[in-house]
C-alpha cells in the first residue's frame, strides 16, 4: 500500500498543532474535500491526545504517523511506545445523559469514532500500539 | 505550528456585569488549560458571567470541551441545591440553557463540535456581540 506520507516525531502536547498541519499538506496531496480534511484533522488530533494524556502521561513520546492511500480508501496509521491499549474496546459515551451532567472528558474517542469509518488496533510485538483510521471511498480516483 | 491561545478579556455592562474573553487561537489538548486558568482567575476576581468570543477559534478538541464544562461548573457552583435540582431538570428536559456562560460567533467547525457533543443543548449561541451582551440577565 502506498506510503503518501510519514511524520515521525517525539511528541508532547505542544505539537499537536504541527500534527494537524501534517494532516492537512497531505489532505491537499491527495485532493480530499474539506469536510474529510476535517474529520481527518480532528480523529487524528484526539488519537495523539490520548496518547500523550494516557499512554505517555504527558511526557514527550515516540509517535509516527503514515498516511497510505488505497484506491479511494485513506488508512493513518497512529503507532506509539506506549503501553498496550484498545481504544476498540472501549465503549462509547452514555450519550442519553446530557453533555452537562455526564463527568467532564470522556469524547474524545466518541469523536474519533464519529470522523472515521472503521478503527482497528493492533498491538505490536515489541510494544507498543497501531491505530488504523480508515476513511473509505474518499480519495479521488488516481 | 498552531497559533498559542491568546485571551483577551473585556467588560460589558448589560442587565448584569459581563466578562468577554476574546479567544484566539486552537483550543487543543496544549491550551485548555489556558483557558480553564483564565476564567478561574476572573472567576476569583468576582467574574459571574462570561461571554466567550470564539470568533477566532478555527480549532477546538474535545479537551476544549473539557474546559467549557468546567467553566460552567464553576459558574454554577454558587446556586442552592434548590437551584441546581432545576438545573439539572431542565438540562434534562432541553430546557436549560446557562445564564452565566455564553458562546459567541463560533466558527463552522467548532459549532460542529459542540453540537457533536451536545454543547449546544445548554449553552446559548449568538451571533451578534449586542444581542449577546443584552441576553445577560439576572437569573
Amino acid at each position: 500500500m502506498p506510503v503518501v506520507a510519514t511524520l515521525s516525531l517525539v511528541a508532547q502536547a505542544a505539537d499537536l498543532g504541527q500534527v494537524r498541519q501534517f494532516i492537512e499538506g497531505a489532505t491537499e496531496m491527495l485532493g480530499l474535500d474539506s469536510e474529510t480534511t476535517a474529520h481527518m484533522r480532528m480523529a487524528v488530533d484526539e488519537a495523539v491526545t490520548n496518547v500523550l494524556e494516557h499512554g505517555y502521561h504527558n511526557q514527550p513520546g515516540r509517535l509516527e504517523l503514515n498516511i497510505c492511500r488505497e484506491q479511494t480508501d485513506v488508512i493513518i496509521y497512529l503507532s506509539d511506545e506506549a503501553p498496550v491499549f484498545d481504544p476498540t474496546q472501549v465503549p462509547p459515551p452514555d450519550l442519553s445523559i446530557p453533555a452537562p451532567l455526564r463527568p467532564p472528558g470522556g469524547m474524545g474517542l466518541h469523536f474519533i469514532r464519529q470522523a472515521l469509518d472503521e478503527l482497528q488496533h493492533e498491538a505490536l510485538p515489541d510494544g507498543g500500539n497501531r491505530l488504523i483510521m480508515i476513511w473509505r471511498n474518499v480519495a479521488p480516483e488516481a | 505550528m498552531a497559533a498559542p491561545l491568546n485571551i483577551t478579556v473585556s467588560e460589558e455592562q448589560g442587565q448584569v456585569p459581563i466578562t468577554v474573553f476574546h479567544v484566539a487561537g486552537d483550543i487543543d489538548g496544549s491550551s485548555y488549560e489556558t483557558l480553564r486558568t483564565e476564567a478561574a482567575s476572573a472567576y476569583e476576581a468576582g467574574m459571574r458571567y462570561l461571554l466567550l468570543d470564539l470568533a477566532k477559534v478555527k480549532y477546538m478538541s474535545s479537551a476544549g470541551l473539557r474546559a467549557l464544562h468546567n467553566i460552567f461548573d464553576m459558574l454554577n457552583a454558587d446556586i442552592s441545591a434548590e437551584e441546581q435540582k432545576k438545573v439539572a431538570r431542565g438540562i434534562l428536559d432541553g430546557s436549560y440553557k446557562s445564564p452565566y456562560l455564553k458562546l459567541l460567533n463560533p466558527t463552522r467547525d467548532v459549532q460542529r463540535t459542540l453540537s457533536t457533543a451536545g454543547f449546544d443543548m445548554f449553552l446559548e449561541i449568538h451571533n451578534k456581540a449586542k444581542a449577546a451582551i443584552n441576553s445577560f440577565t439576572q437569573p
